[in-house]
């Protein structure tokens, strides 16, 4: 059925293309620019994390595009659909545009990608048919060359494509070039089959593979090139868990080709290619040599130290360091008690014959200068099987995730209490950083893992909102969705469309910012806003919970946008007799009543804030307000006295009496006698 | 705050003085009567009869006056002695003689003149204290109102919170 739709696709001439019909009928459109035709599903180019869909430009309807619905749950490579153009004249589907849309299967706003689509068919339609085996000269010049070109492109942009398999390549005809199907739409590897995955990768869960780089995509060009000269899967009959020990225990070449031998010109470039060291593994330009002037010098063979007598565990032998390390992993439980034993040491130093090994593992008991205080039960087993198997990905309490992995395993992991937990404790364990210093060789890609460990720790560090697991899981995955369960629905990758959604929402009563929103935002926001979050963690009360949202809000408007937030700024206004409530005057307090209530109507939060916390009057009330105070004191004062005094008004008022008697009378009294004297006189 | 302690203090000082002060005058007062007396009674003997006889009711008031400025007894013997002093200074500056002196104080008319002026100093000091109070208590009122209406000014300007309480 796949194919089917695919080929009516691709066969139909542009001028009758079945999607032209549909357009123009009220159908989704990407800003106007690209129509996307929901009942007309590509299951051929869907993959396991993203629905495919026809669309069309309007502009030129000959072009033939189609639409990726990403699972909304998972990050979506923004950084490589932003450096799609930097890779010049390579063979690689290309995003044409991206962005949200309301989707009417899903009811919701969805993120759609919007490629090219691959003129031909996939060279395998899964990786579970079979097909005529490709010749080895159409090998290496229809895949092999345009890979070559296509890959060192891609190391130049420090990226990798981490999705090349036989279905996932595609070309219009024999000898006509290869191109790379689509790796934008799902976290790095999560959409390839564990047998396209180098050992360490594939013992993680989707998820948790890693970024990788060039050499994770040498591997998986290897395993295609076997595939494609065999014409099928050649360990079809093995389920994963068993193909992964045959590999653990064979060699992932030995293993896959246990059965059915490639060509002998191709298969020593088949085994360099799929070497499970990746520091021996073939390079991009060894691949070049050898598809240049058809010589190139084979890898070295991989050795394994290997005991002949095995380290009895989980009811099985286990006779290298890797297989011990993955048994471990596996049965979590009941390794814990053995790790506190001297027996792994003890297998290292007779078994192994490794002293350094044996004291290595004795001193994952010790914390070291960067690791925690106490060393937990489960961080000594997680400790050990690192030891002993150092390029194998972080494992604790039964999790597996490579270290440049933890961004996309933190995004599912977080939807998880047991899972969320265990990530949190590797990570404040310093796991990640024990796991750096047992490794011999520092990669690139490892140490963007390295970089990721450390930011996560500084979040996890905080549990208030806008840090925590939702503020990791936004700060490493930079093609996450907000996951806020009241705003998930609005699928916002970029800030601006978060605050379009929340403004939307916005209800009186009803706080807008919960711990997603914070994190989202923390992570987004072009800058630092942690002291604004900070403010919001430590908010005591409502009051101080208002202001600081409103902060937080008004700094993201004013960087990113939108313009106006109506709503937003209306549920402040219903808030106001409390945000103005710091304000002591009366008169002020129903001006700036006034003034918000201008203000609020042009949807501006910043300036919206400035009323409401201006520090320089908020300065002037509080002096005003101390000299009020101090006033009233003084009045009170005041009137205690003269309460006294009219208490007291009769006994006053007979000294005052009796005062003003004696003077009237000397004033009679004198004035008399000059009288009497004056009279007598004359 | 130096200035206000200062303030307190001499305000301190000069309460209790004041009743001294008043005493003082009174017995200034006395002391001038006394002064006077013996003057009369060297050179008018008469006049000090009269004097003794018209003055009889400020040595009842200073007799009863309990209070220590003796405000009272002022005011009684300013107007007694305003009521004797038209008699007295005929007989000073006379040459009255004792039978006239005798016959002066034994005349009604010259009691009820004497007598009276000193009533009227009693008059005052009973009649001035409740009109004191009422005349304290309306400003007292005045102020208290004054300084309510104040204290409202500011709660209507500033909210309750400006009380403290």
């Amino acid at each position: 059925m796949a194919d089917l739709v695919l080929e009516q696709d691709l066969d139909q001439p542009s001028a009758a293309h079945p999607v032209e019909g549909a357009v123009g009928r009220g159908v989704p459109s990407l800003d106007g620019r690209c129509h996307v035709l929901p009942d007309q599903p590509l299951p051929a180019l869907s993959t396991s994390s993203a629905q495919a869909f026809a669309a069309v430009d309007p502009d030129d309807s000959s072009h033939r595009l189609y639409a990726l619905l990403p699972d909304p749950r998972l990050p979506f490579r923004l950084d490589a659909i932003r450096h799609a153009r930097d890779l010049g004249e390579v063979s690689v589907v290309r995003p044409v545009q991206w962005g949200s849309i309301d989707w009417p299967l899903t009811g919701r706003r969805e993120t759609l990608l919007v490629f090219q689509q691959p003129s031909g068919e996939p060279l395998m339609p899964s990786i579970d048919t079979e097909i005529q085996p490709l010749r080895v000269p159409d090998i290496t010049q229809s895949l092999m060359k345009p890979m070559v070109k296509l890959l060192a492109a891609l190391e130049n942009q420090r990226l990798a494509h981490r999705n090349i398999r036989p279905n996932n390549l595609f070309r219009s005809g024999v000898e006509e070039p290869v191109i790379a199907g689509e790796f934008y739409s799902a976290p790095p590897g999560f959409n390839q089959p564990p047998i396209f995955e180098s050992i360490e990768r594939a013992m993680c869960p989707p998820a948790g593979r890693g970024a990788g780089d060039v050499r994770d995509d040498l591997y998986a060009l290897g395993v295609t090139a076997l595939f494609l000269v065999l014409g099928r899967n050649p360990v079809a009959h093995l389920d994963d868990k068993t193909l992964l020990a045959k590999r653990i225990e064979m060699g992932s070449y030995a293993a896959l080709t246990a059965q059915a031998k490639p060509p002998g010109e191709l298969a020593p470039v088949i085994r360099s290619l799929m070497h499970d060291s990746p520091s021996d593994r073939w390079a991009v330009d060894d691949l070049a040599r050898w598809v240049d002037v058809g010589v190139a010098n084979q890898a070295k063979p991989m050795t394994t130290a290997r005991s002949d007598r095995g380290f009895e565990f989980a009811e099985g032998q286990h006779h290298t360091r890797r297989q011990l390390a993955t048994a471990f992993s596996q049965n979590w439980g009941a390794a814990s008690p053995v790790a506190q034993t001297d027996e792994v040491e003890r297998w290292a130093e007779r078994s192994l014959d490794d002293r350094g090994l044996a004291q290595q593992i004795v001193d994952c008991r010790h914390s070291g200068d960067s690791g925690p205080r106490m060393i937990s039960d489960d961080l000594l087993l997680a400790r050990t099987i690192t030891t002993l198997d150092p390029e194998g990905p972080l494992r604790f309490r039964g999790m597996s995730v490579m270290p440049d992995g933890m961004g996309a395993f933190a995004a599912l992991a977080a939807t998880d209490a047991d899972m969320a937990g265990a990530l949190k404790e590797m990570i404040s364990t310093h796991l990640v950083e024990f796991w750096f210093e047992n490794q011999a060789e520092s990669e690139f890609s490892a140490l963007a893992g390295r970089a990721d460990a450390k930011k996560a720790l500084t979040y996890l560090e905080k549990a208030g909102p806008g840090f925590g697991m939702e503020r990791c899981i936004y700060e490493l995955n930079k093609g996450m969705a907000c996951q806020s369960p009241r705003f998930v629905n609005a699928n916002a990758v970029n800030i601006r469309e978060l605050m379009e959604a929340i403004d939307a929402g916005a209800k009186k009563g009803e706080s807008q910012l919960d711990r997603h929103v914070a994190g989202f935002l923390g992570a987004r926001y072009s800058g630092s806003i942690d002291a604004e979050l900070n403010e919001y963690a430590s908010a005591r009360d409502g009051e101080d919970a208002l202001v600081a949202q409103l902060k937080i809000f008004a700094a993201v408007q004013f960087k990113h946008g939108p313009r106006e937030l109506p709503n937003l700024a209306s549920v402040v206004l219903g808030h106001l007799d409390i945000l103005l409530s710091p304000y002591r005057n009366v008169a002020l307090r129903q001006h700036l009543k006034r003034a918000a209530e201008q203000t609020a109507a042009t949807g501006k939060l910043p300036e919206l804030l400035g009323v409401i916390r201006n520090r320089k009057t908020m300065n002037t009330d509080k002096k005003g307000f101390d000299r009020a105070k101090r006033h009233y004191k003084a009045l009170e004062r005041q009137l205690r006295f003269q309460d006294n005094a009219r208490a007291r008004t009769g006994d006053r008022a007979l000294v005052v009496g009796r005062r003003v008697a004696a003077y009237l009378s000397g004033i009679i009294g004198a004035a008399v006698l000059v009288m009497v004297m004056m009279t007598g006189i004359t | 705050m130096a200035k206000t302690k200062q303030k307190q203090k001499s305000k301190n000082k000069t309460v209790p003085n004041r009743p001294t002060v008043a005493r003082g005058g009174l017995y200034l007062l006395m002391l001038g009567f006394a002064v006077v007396t013996v003057a009369l009674f060297v050179v008018a003997a008469p006049a000090l009869i009269l004097l003794f006889v018209g003055m009889a009711p400020t040595a009842v008031a200073i007799f009863i006056d309990r209070e220590p400025d003796k405000h009272a007894a002022i005011s009684v013997a300013m107007l007694n002695f305003a009521g004797l002093s038209p008699f007295l200074v005929d007989f000073v500056l006379g040459s009255a003689s004792l039978g006239e002196a005798i016959a002066l104080v034994s005349n009604v008319f010259v009691l009820v003149v004497i007598y009276g002026a000193a009533a009227g100093g009693w008059v005052l000091v009973l009649l001035l204290p409740p009109v004191s109070a009422i005349v304290l208590s309306s400003l007292t009122d005045g102020r208290i109102e004054a300084l309510r209406k104040e204290q409202k000014q500011l709660v209507e300007d500033w909210g309750e919170a400006v009380t403290g309480h």
